[in-house]
């Protein structure tokens, strides 16, 4: 029996294992300069070759890590918002699709280069310098219910006819990050997010689209868990986190997939919101709205990328060598 | 046929035999828009009907080895090895039109089926209503699968109840399956939203038969791709068949002539249509 | 499956596939390097044709390859319009016939704007086919535009032509019209009225003269207050409220097109008419019939599969006067 249970340990950490730049540069007979070349666009590879390495990278289901992704450039969003006169408002509550640091952040860095801060609004006080706004996780308040506004994200409030929106795809996101798992061996993926009374309408997208992945794979979906504690418990291979900064869930050896921003270096697989793409749409639909008053464009869903973190599968095996063999 | 004029392109288009049959259909009406389209973008077409046989026998489209062709739009739900079949032979760009590479690797045009049902679900309960079910077909595609979880997201928002026994199914189930119809005791709901326009008149004999109507008694919502309401009915959330073609052209178009970097799934809005 | 399956062997088909595993290129590759096309290395060309005949795989592809047509196809805008129009039915007929008669067939979409100005169609100068199909009506300008400066050999489906020997397919509209009026002559309507602009389309007025030709036969008169107009004066076609009727009516109307036929259908019944227990309509099927009227159904399929052997030849031999083809129909109560 012992014999058995390590072969199939071996298998399921083969199965597991992320695909590198290196299984691809074997698989094809290039070198890695190569295909990093390739995978991201640069100049130095001729249609065919790229054409034959994305394939394959494609039939391999290599995911991109997070070092060659580019991050979102804060600049370009901030000069744009700035040309046109818009407001990015992100109030002062507990709501916010960002949480606060990953904002500042934002904030700093535009700061630093444009001098524009007080593009970021917290209250509608400035509404009138402005002819209109993004609303970041929220819906506009006060006098900026007056502007054309957009809205990125699921806001606080369910979706109203006649406002427009622009949706990070946490549902699609959810059920993508479902296939990966899948198609990396995972056959008990449990979701888990905040607790009662925290919970967003994003977060709910969320556990729908996990619903859904799991439905179109004949797999059972768990409940909407709440702690680490009961994910262990369920004999779960790998958890689909809303937030990846959760206590405890590195320590459990499970395999991790979660929700991100793009600039964020989550150490595990994760559906990245893609900010300056987000932002583009806004800003393009805004700029609508202005040339053609009373414009609705409705909701706007926009696909993040789903990455690969620096996490390596080697744990998750032991756990799923054990959970077979059991 | 080398392509010597570089603002005209010349695109495949691709579609299942089964699919030209009905005009009035989903994709009949998708095709015929993205002819259309393509016209309206300057842009020549190659129209290939694949049978059932070649499809399941996984055989290659004419028009990957024509040379003329620069780009191939693929409309409708294959079977996934054929498809996958095209992406690793095609040396041309392609975006596939309401279905998405698995891999998702292929541009992809899907209608917002999720977002959609659950507008049509608001708008119900906006209007007061608190009990609502759902209509589904048999199938299992992603696409009921989307209007199911929009009508859930709706109801779950709303600190509805999402009842099991609310969800009814307007077709019989593969065997071993256990179909619901219509409940026979506890509450009702006092509206409904259908799946798509079959399943909303397969509801609407079935309330006939037990004598009720609607909209008096019931209130039924459903996603149509035409405009076609049932008498009677409060709203449909309405596809962009148009948007989407348009989509579908532009992105290969830009493909073509730019080269091929990004590749995701793009979601095309629809629009919610009240009756008066 | 062996055996032939849209003129190519399928036997065949299946080993050029293991031509591409055993070298590790695409089947894509494998058909070019086979059929003498571009976009394959010299070397990698030796190597494959050297594959196949280690394989054994039949050369004779390559026979096939050099029999392959480029052919256009202008369809005008305003065919095409309709969701329901007959021209969407012939399309795809076209693109079948074409992938089994090794044609490669490349639609074009004429604007409204290059049809008034007879501007040169993209097809001339985007691709460079071997020969034009002309789908249905292009107005005069537009027909001696293409017959002088396109320099190509044309063939015109369902529609006329621009000249005498212009190689023409066509439905049989005047016989088949006034087969379908003699259906309502058969059932013992002996007033009998014609729905559709004659002055619009020589297709109208063919079907236009089969009706009168089936009324004249049985010795009754053409009253021309029982001929109806269903395009206004901008050559829009009517919506059913739309539809000018007379004082009185006749028992029965023949309708040059089913389409037509259902729109005229419902008018009459916005008057209080039921049809056809009231008033008898037969007419000729281009494509959808909802109401089961009797009708006559041209043969959309040999129509097509006609157009592309006709196209053949005229490419192989321009010179030849060809003149109309009528193709057969038949009449459905």
């Amino acid at each position: 029996m012992i014999g058995k249970g390590i072969a199939k340990d071996d298998q399921a950490k083969e199965r597991l294992k992320p695909v590198t730049m290196n299984d691809i540069a074997k698989r094809l007979d290039v070198s890695t300069v190569t295909v990093s070349n390739a995978l991201s666009g640069r100049d130095g590879v001729g249609q065919d070759m790229k054409r034959k390495i994305l394939q394959e990278a494609r039939r391999m289901g290599y995911l991109r890590s997070m070092e060659e992704s580019r991050c979102v450039t804060s600049k370009e969003i901030g000069k744009n918002l700035y040309q046109k006169r818009v407001a990015v408002y992100i109030g002062r509550g507990k709501h916010c699709l960002l949480d606060r640091e990953s904002w500042r952040f934002l904030d700093r860095q535009m700061e630093q280069e444009q001098s524009i801060a007080s593009l970021i609004l917290e209250d509608d006080t400035d509404a009138g310098r402005f002819e209109g706004v993004i609303c970041v996780g929220l819906l506009p308040e006060g006098r900026l219910r007056e502007l054309p506004s957009v809205v990125i994200g699921r806001g606080t409030a369910p979706i109203k006819p006649g406002m427009d929106y622009v949706i990070p795809g946490f549902y699609a996101g959810a059920s993508m990050l479902v296939d990966v798992l899948h198609r990396q061996g995972h056959r008990k993926i449990a979701f888990l997010g905040s607790p009662a009374g925290r919970q967003t309408l994003a977060e709910r997208d969320e556990y729908l689209g996990y619903c859904r992945g799991m439905m179109l794979h004949g797999l059972p979906a768990s409940g909407w868990e709440q702690d680490v504690e009961s994910v262990v418990r369920q004999g779960a291979t790998a958890v689909i986190a809303s937030k990846w900064k959760q206590k405890h869930l590195e320590t459990t050896g499970l395999s991790r997939a979660a929700f991100a921003n793009d600039w964020d270096e989550p150490d595990c697989l994760a559906y990245c919101f893609k900010w300056n793409i987000l932002f583009h749409k806004a800003l393009q639909t805004l700029h609508r709205k202005l040339e053609q008053p009373g414009l609705c464009c409705g909701v706007q869903t926009v696909i993040g990328e789903i990455r690969q973190g620096k996490e390596s599968a080697e744990q998750a095996p032991d756990q799923a060598g054990k959970e077979r063999t059991a | 046929m080398k392509n010597t004029k570089p603002d005209c392109m010349s695109i495949g288009v691709l579609v299942q035999e089964a699919n030209t049959a009905d005009r009035c259909s989903f994709y009949g009406m998708l095709f015929q828009k993205v002819v259309l389209e393509a016209a309206g973008q300057e842009c020549l077409t190659m129209l290939e009907i694949v049978p059932k046989a070649s499809e399941q026998e996984c055989v290659l489209p004419r028009c990957l080895s024509n040379e003329g062709i620069q780009g191939l739009l693929v409309i409708g739900t294959w079977e996934q090895p054929y498809l996958q079949n095209i992406l690793q032979q095609a040396e041309i760009p392609l975006v596939l039109l309401d279905e998405s590479d698995a891999f998702y690797a292929c541009d992809a045009i899907l209608p917002e089926n999720y977002f959609g049902m659950y507008q049509a679900t608001r708008h119900l309960i906006d209007m007061g209503h608190q009990n609502i079910g759902f209509v589904r077909p048999a199938s299992t595609a992603p696409c009921v699968l989307d209007r199911y979880f929009g009508w859930r997201c709706a109801l779950e928002e709303a600190g509805l109840a999402v009842r099991e026994e609310w969800i009814l199914d307007s077709e019989e189930l593969p065997a071993g399956k256990r179909r619901r119809s219509f409940p026979k005791g506890g509450p009702l709901p006092t509206a409904f939203a259908a799946s798509d326009r079959k399943a909303a008149l397969w509801l609407a004999r079935i309330l006939e038969k037990r004598g009720l109507s609607i909209p008096e008694d019931i209130a039924v919502v459903s996603v149509s791709y035409d405009g076609n309401l049932l008498p009677g009915q409060l709203a449909s959330y309405r596809l962009d068949l148009e948007a989407m073609a348009r989509r579908a052209v532009r992105v290969l178009s830009k493909k073509i002539r730019f080269g091929d970097n990004y590749s995701g799934i793009r979601f095309v809005d629809g629009r919610l249509e009240k009756r008066g | 499956m062996a055996g032939l399956k849209n003129g190519v062997d399928m036997a065949k088909e299946i080993r050029m596939t293991d031509i591409a595993a055993e070298l590790g290129v695409s089947t894509v590759t494998v058909s070019k390097a086979l059929s003498g096309k571009q976009g394959v290395s010299k070397r990698l060309r030796d190597r494959i044709l050297e594959k196949a005949a280690e394989l054994g795989y039949e050369l004779d592809q390559k026979k096939a390859a050099a029999d392959f047509l480029h052919a256009g196809l202008l369809v005008a805008n305003r065919s095409f319009m309709d969701p329901q129009s007959c021209y969407w039915n012939i399309y795809q007929q076209l693109a079948q016939a074409a992938s089994q008669e090794q044609v490669g067939l490349l639609l074009e979409v004429v604007s409204p704007d290059a049809q008034a100005q007879a501007h040169l169609p993209m097809l001339l100068s985007a691709a460079k086919p071997d020969g034009l199909i002309l789908l249905g009506d292009f107005g005069k300008k537009y027909r001696r535009m293409l017959s002088e400066s396109s320099g190509l050999p044309m063939v015109w489906l369902d529609s006329y032509g621009d000249s005498d020997a212009a190689a023409c397919i066509l439905p049989n509209n005047i016989y088949g019209a006034s087969e379908a009026t003699g259906c309502l002559l058969d059932k013992g309507y002996r007033q009998i009225g014609f729905v559709g602009s004659i002055l619009v389309s020589e297709r109208i007025r063919s079907r236009y003269l089969g009706y009168v030709n089936a009324l004249v036969k049985k010795n009754l008169p053409v009253r021309p207050e029982w001929v109806l107009e269903d395009h206004d004066a901008d050559g829009r076609p009517l919506e059913p409220e739309e539809f000018a009727l007379p004082e009185e009516l006749p028992d029965a109307f023949f309708v040059y097109d089913s389409l037509i036929a259902h729109r005229f259908a419902t008018r009459l019944r916005m008057e209080g008419f039921r049809v056809p227990e009231d008033i008898g309509i037969s007419c000729y099927n281009d494509g959808w019939n909802p109401d089961g009227f009797p009708c006559y159904v041209p043969d959309i399929q040999k129509m097509a599969a006609g157009a592309m052997i006709m196209l053949r030849g005229r490419i192989r031999d321009g010179k030849a006067r060809v003149g109309k083809l009528v193709i057969p129909g038949e009449l459905v109560q």
